[in-house]
């Protein structure tokens, strides 16, 4: 697995139907026939016995092999081998098709396939026959992928393949991860290491076996019938649970040995290094800087408007050639081009701030929670980068909820240039409770980021309704948003033309109203990403109440929907994963039609767990019907399912209730 | 992202061109720009069709089919953040087929300050695959920021021996202010021919006095996407080129000739043939209706195995299955499987074998575009049927359709254009429409509602028609497992989320004929919402699921689905002891004569509630103009199905 930091999870991801594309040419195999020879290790891997796995199982991993062997001029060379038992039909789009990448400094060699029908009769794919692709999500990255379609991967057939990629990596570490969305039968990983080189390992989030030494500095891991991790709605990041092994290598040179301890401390060092001199202000970015601080007298204010300014104006742009995978250009080159992407993006930042005598440190990060564990310091758990800016004492201002203090630093705030919603003050969701190496002037330092309060992550809806007497529901609605669900709200109105944005809010009112008419709506601070978002607008609803004889049923909840679908399983496996934590209050109140009074109100409920509160009740006062509710979630993964379950079914509960009103007798 | 676009249909050039191409056109200079105006400059959206990311001030596109040679420049104005992203420029080009070259880009500031382009294009591979390398020229604008003009500008040099057909989208995604086409013909191929789709009245190209074809429009708007839209192709304005030897040919004239040759190879390979006599015999009785022999015929014909289910092969699976072609109807017997032509014309052998009067027709099958006749290309007829004289009617099949029962046409193949082949020569023709009667769900709930407001019990549902046939052909290759995974999930779309369903039975998978039967059981953990004294529960028990297509009030295209449909709910419900039925919903109906159907209606029988629903559309095509009238129909159906049945505590109702 090779990660870069590239952040490309926030470009956006419409060009799937062009790879599937390449995967659907790849079905395109070169032609004639060769004799087919499959190696002994796949038919040995296809005379494995297997236990009974779940009807719904599509294939099993028969052996998943990973030879690691590293050479003393720290060039890997790895041989990796598979071999699946087809046990459906849907198994072939998942597992007959595999890719392998390469670029100028991983080469790939001896790629081979194979498929063992149940019928006999084998058949054999190569390199040749594989497809070339050089897609991805970026502007443009110097990775390829071969892509290679095996034969008859169909129930009851085993399939395999093999190939050998050759690389001298830029840090001395591997990563093995064995667990699948299927079944795993077996499991192997073999290194083989220099004389005198030694190597540390580290197991996450599975029990490994005892090693066993397999000849002078040979070594050899192996599990047997590992469990799949099978997707469950709202679940943390797969790779947060599946299990994994890494291994970090050391040289037998001291000095090497010492480079490559891969202490976090040691990785922060390397990546010092590769973003030395990278910072130094051009006089155009010196003049920028003054140009964008005039009329500013406080840091704070100075602060925000280059933020701002790097969110906004420069553009996420990747460019990832070779070791540009890890190493930013320089700030020089990312003002000139006005574009760039996260360690660009951070290195414009920090050199501007810096300008302003405000000192800032990089961060890696990676954009899902659990992928970088403490205990285990390593430079490929990171595929993105942020800034921590060291606050000035005499920066007291409020709102700035992403800062923590730092024994030795100082107050840090940490903040995402990528990210060009979220303003300065707040963090992206996927990065608060998350880690982060701080690279500092002595080398790395794993840092903890902060959980934002619900309270910085606001939704606040109000509505002043009238009902009339055929059931119609009119009036006008106020939301006002900051924090995550503000920048959740931005991105999906500023990403829609502004022509269309009254769509964006039909869909929204959509979800919870039938037969509405939208009558006015307007957006406020919309561009001003600091500033609290708020959205009025005024809707009619025909027959929203419905007549019951002489009954009237309203459902006061009239707008919103905090359901979840972790309901709709018996049980789960993996804990539900939430976005922030956050905080919504709804205060609907409406004017009844004359003539009704109230018959039947919901009964209040209040329900409160460890990890979030739910409280609403109906109230009737005069010829108004007021509703309230609030809805916090306080932390952002919780395991007990039971809890969470019985939280949600309360909550679906009371958005289906219904007031009854009933006509007076005249 | 703006490409540089081109169809490529590649026709072989006469060698002649060859020595053409060696001369060069002349190249664009990298300072030749046109002055942005100041209007330009200072624009902060579009006065003709405000709230866009972005739009083309001018686009130029000149063509030269003597040299294959395109040069494209393309000035586009920011107005928002979102609209930066039109600075990523990508340019496809087939390696070794065509290059692209000479590419000059800059970013202009409002105040009309220049910022050059550095000249840094990446290659980037899409594809190589078997001597086929599809790559794209990529690079980006600097200092590109709202209210920003970018410009960029490049020549695509096809390879000599080969020529792309022009085609002008004069409709972008984006709205463009004025557009300037130019295409100098290669009189050696013919004469140059066009075809205008969804231009203006009065659009078209004029032929300037050096022979080359001009076109300037201006304010187009930008073609959006909705769902339920008819396909893009059928939307956007564009211009088509073509060459033709005989500038007096008809359109009709086109068709004979170039379908002449197709139904002689027809004939060739149904001919008169004794085995296929032979069949015939074999397969019907000689006291069988004409009907009924048909129906024999049809079943006899869907017995081949058509290769095209086998996609999922790999090229070196199929040969090693050492298939050979079929040369005519008697190798479709001799071998048992063929292409889906080879079926549809096997039936027409056998067919005409029995006496009928049998054709094979081409058509263009709906999922792709519609036919256009006037366009004279038969490359667009890529789907076929065949055709069946029935007493007095035509009897559209296709038996090379898997689980297509007889006397239907899969929905793509309804209401389509097409060119039937016959000794005459050959004809246009319409497949019939498709009617709702012929895509019908039936949803059957047997169920006990209690006191909690839990609702559980059984439920039945039948696919017919194109419903069956659709599911059929989707699951084909799936597993009891995976079928019965799929139909869980979509029939827990219509449900609660909270819903609870298990299958019990699944039938007809294999069939054609008859309808594919679905039953289980269900829990609706409180469906019903209790007051106290009351339970409350919907008129309807499944979603339709039709109405989130209209929740917004504006529309720009036309709504087209894919074929009619009927739905049909009947649901019955036994009353919790202890309570009454205080208030029923009342029953409603539409029209008879409304193209949109609904009529529901529940009664109490003892302590069961029948509850009768159906709902459907006829018809696939609604103009823009009936956008309004079906949306209120969906509406005021949803805001039905959500009225409430109302239960009364007996113990409370007493209570003084």
């Amino acid at each position: 697995m090779r990660k870069k930091l590239s952040c490309s999870q926030y470009k956006p991801r419409n060009a799937r139907s062009l790879v599937l594309c390449v995967l659907s040419l790849a079905w395109i195999g070169a032609a004639g026939i060769s004799r087919a020879a499959a190696p002994e290790w796949l038919r040995t891997a296809a005379r494995e016995s297997l236990p009974n796995y779940p009807k719904e199982t599509v294939a099993v991993l028969l052996l998943s092999e990973q030879m690691t062997t590293v050479r003393e001029n720290g060039e890997i060379e790895t041989l990796y081998r598979r071999a699946y038992k087809i046990l459906r039909p849907e198994a072939r789009e998942r597992y007959g098709t595999f890719a392998v990448d390469f670029d100028k400094d991983t080469r790939l060699s001896n790629m081979k396939a194979w498929c063992l029908p149940a019928t006999g009769n084998e058949f054999e794919v190569k390199e040749k026959d594989a497809v070339e692709t050089g897609f991805s999500e970026e502007l443009y990255n110097d990775t390829h992928h071969k892509v290679l379609t095996i034969p008859a991967a169909v129930p009851g057939n085993v399939i395999g393949y093999e190939y050998v990629q050759r690389k001298r990596p830029y840090v001395l570490q591997d990563e093995w991860w064995f667990q699948r969305t299927i079944p795993v039968r077996r499991a192997r990983f073999w290194l083989k290491l220099p004389a005198g080189w030694e190597f540390d390992s580290f197991w996450a989030n599975f029990k490994g076996p005892d090693l066993r030494s397999n000849g002078e500095n040979q070594y050899v891991w192996e599990l047997e019938n590992i469990p799949a991790i099978e997707p469950e709605p709202g679940m943390p990041a797969w790779l947060a649970l599946a299990g994994r092994l890494a291994v970090k290598y050391f040289p037998r040179d001291p000095s090497l040995r010492e480079q490559n301890r891969a202490s976090w401390e040691s990785i922060g060092k390397w990546y010092a290094g590769l973003i030395a001199s990278r910072r130094d202000a051009t006089p155009e970015i010196k003049q920028k800087v003054s140009e964008l601080i005039t009329g500013k007298t406080n840091a704070l204010d100075k602060m925000k408007v280059i933020a701002s300014f790097l969110q906004r104006q420069i553009r996420y742009v990747a460019i990832e050639i070779g070791i540009g995978g890890y190493q930013p250009h320089t700030a020089g080159e990312v003002f000139t081009h006005h574009y760039g992407d996260c360690k660009d993006k951070v290195t414009l930042l920090s050199t501007m701030l810096h300008e302003i005598g405000i000192e800032s440190y990089y961060v890696l990060v990676d954009t899902n929670r659990g992928i970088v564990l403490p205990e285990f310091p390593s430079a490929m758990s990171f595929n993105h980068v942020i800034l921590a800016i060291r606050l000035p004492e005499a920066v007291t201002g409020e709102g700035l909820f992403a800062s923590q203090n730092h024994p030795k630093i100082g107050r840090l705030l940490f903040f995402d240039p990528t990210d060009p919603y979220t303003p300065l003050g707040y963090l992206p969701s996927s990065l608060q409770k998350n880690y982060g190496l701080l690279i500092g002037p002595e080398g790395g330092e794993l840092v903890g980021l902060p959980l934002l309060p619900p309270a910085s992550n606001r939704l606040l809806r109000t509505a002043k309704l009238t009902l009339n007497l055929n059931g119609t529901v009119s009036g006008e609605v106020e939301e006002i948003r900051w924090g995550a669900p503000a920048a959740d709200q931005r991105a999906l109105f500023l990403r829609t033309a502004p022509a269309e944005r009254a769509k964006v809010l039909e869909h929204l009112l959509g979800s919870s109203l039938a037969g509405f008419a939208l009558t006015k709506a307007t957006i406020v601070g919309l561009e001003e990403y600091d500033q609290n978002l708020v959205v009025r607008y005024e809707f009619v609803a025909q027959n929203y109440a419905k007549t019951a004889g002489t009954l009237l049923l309203i459902r006061p909840r009239v707008l919103g929907n905090k359901g979840s679908d972790v309901m709709e399983k018996q049980e789960r496996k993996y804990p539900v994963e939430f976005a922030e934590a956050t905080l919504h209050s709804d205060l609907f109140e409406f004017t009844l039609p004359p003539g009704f009074v109230v018959d039947e109100l919901p009964a209040p409920l209040k329900t409160e767990f460890e990890f979030g509160k739910y409280s609403s009740k109906v109230e009737a006062r005069g010829n108004t019907l007021r509703y309230e509710r609030l809805y916090e979630i306080k932390d952002v993964t919780k395991e007990n399912f039971t809890q969470l379950k019985k939280f949600f079914q309360q909550i679906a509960a009371d958005e289906r209730s219904n007031a009854i009103l009933r006509r007076e007798a005249p | 992202m703006l490409p540089g676009k081109g169809r490529f249909a590649f026709i072989a050039l006469p060698a002649l061109i060859f020595f053409i191409c060696l001369l060069s056109s002349p190249a664009q200079a990298k300072d030749d720009w046109p002055a942005p105006s100041q209007e330009e400059l200072a624009l902060k959206d579009n006065p003709a069709s405000p709230g866009a990311h972005a739009m083309i001030l001018y686009r130029e596109s000149t063509s030269d089919d003597r040299l294959g040679v395109r040069t494209d420049y393309i000035r586009i104005k920011i107005f928002t953040d979102e609209g930066k992203k039109y600075a990523d420029i990508e340019i496809p080009f087939y390696h070794g087929i065509e290059s692209v070259n000479e590419i000059h880009a800059r970013t202009i500031h409002p105040d009309g300050k220049v910022v050059e382009w550095d000249g840094k294009v990446f290659e980037k591979l899409l594809v190589k695959a078997g001597g086929f390398k599809f790559q794209v020229k990529t690079f980006t604008l600097p200092e590109v920021q709202p209210r920003s003009i970018i410009e960029y500008k490049y020549r695509i040099q096809h390879d000599s021996r080969f020529i792309s057909n022009t085609t002008w989208d004069v409709q972008e995604d984006l709205f463009t202010r004025r557009a300037l086409f130019t295409v100098r013909p290669n009189t050696i191929l013919g004469a140059l021919y066009w075809r205008a789709y969804r231009l203006p009245e009065g659009t078209e190209p004029q032929k300037q006095k050096d022979g080359s074809m001009r076109l300037e429009v201006q304010n187009v708007a930008g073609l959006e996407k909705e769902q339920n839209m008819p396909p893009p192709s059928e939307l956007r304005g564009r211009l088509e080129f073509f060459y033709r030897d005989n500038p007096s040919e008809t359109m009709e004239e086109f068709w004979k000739r170039v379908t002449k040759e197709g139904a002689k190879n027809t004939d060739n390979f149904i001919g008169n043939r004794s085995a296929i006599r032979q069949a015939a015999v074999q397969v019907v009785a000689a006291n069988d209706v004409p009907e009924v022999k048909l129906q024999k015929l049809y079943a006899r014909a869907q017995q081949v195995r058509n290769l095209a289910l086998d996609q999922g092969k790999t090229e070196k699976e199929e040969k090693r299955e050492k298939l050979k072609d079929n040369d005519n109807v008697e190798d479709v017997i001799k071998h048992g499987y063929g292409s889906s032509p080879d079926i549809n014309r096997f039936f027409v052998a056998l067919a005409r074998a029995a006496g009928f009067e049998a054709d094979w027709v081409r058509v263009v099958p709906r999922y792709q575009n519609f036919f256009h006749p006037e366009l004279q290309d038969v490359r667009q007829l890529t789907a076929d049927v065949a055709v069946v004289r029935l007493a007095s009617k035509n009897v559209y099949l296709d038996p090379a359709c898997n689980f297509c029962p007889y006397g239907f046409l899969p929905w793509y193949e309804t209401g389509v254009g097409g060119v039937r082949l016959n000794k005459q020569g050959s004809e246009l023709i319409n497949t019939p429409a498709p009617k709702s009667a012929e895509a019908i769900m039936e949803r059957k709930v047997d169920v006990r509602l209690k006191a909690d407001g839990d609702l559980e019990g059984k439920w039945v549902v039948n696919f017919l028609g194109q419903y069956a046939l659709e599911h059929r052909q989707d699951e084909r290759t799936q597993d009891d497992t995976g079928r019965r995974k799929d139909l869980t999930e979509k029939i827990k779309k219509w449900l609660p989320a909270n819903a609870r369903l298990e299958i019990k039975n699944v039938t007809g998978w294999e069939g054609s004929t008859e309808p594919l039967h679905i039953e289980g059981t269900l829990t609706l953990p409180e469906f019903a919402a209790s007051t106290g004294r009351r339970l409350l529960l919907p008129l309807t028990v499944f979603d339709d699921g039709h109405s989130v297509y209209f929740q917004t009030a504006q529309r720009k295209h036309p709504v087209y689905l894919l074929y009619p449909y009927q739905t049909v709910d009947e649901v019955s419900l036994e009353l919790p002891e202890g309570f009454r039925v205080e208030s029923l919903p009342k029953a409603d109906s539409t029209p008879a004569t409304s193209a949109a159907m609904y009529q529901v209606s529940c009664k109490q029988e003892g302590n069961q509630l029948r509850i009768v629903r159906r709902a459907g559309l006829e018809g696939i095509y609604f103009p823009l103009e009936y956008y309004g009238a079906l949306r209120t129909f969906f509406h005021n159906m949803k805001a039905k199905d959500e009225e409430k049945i109302v239960l009364q505590s007996i113990q409370a109702a007493q209570r003084p």
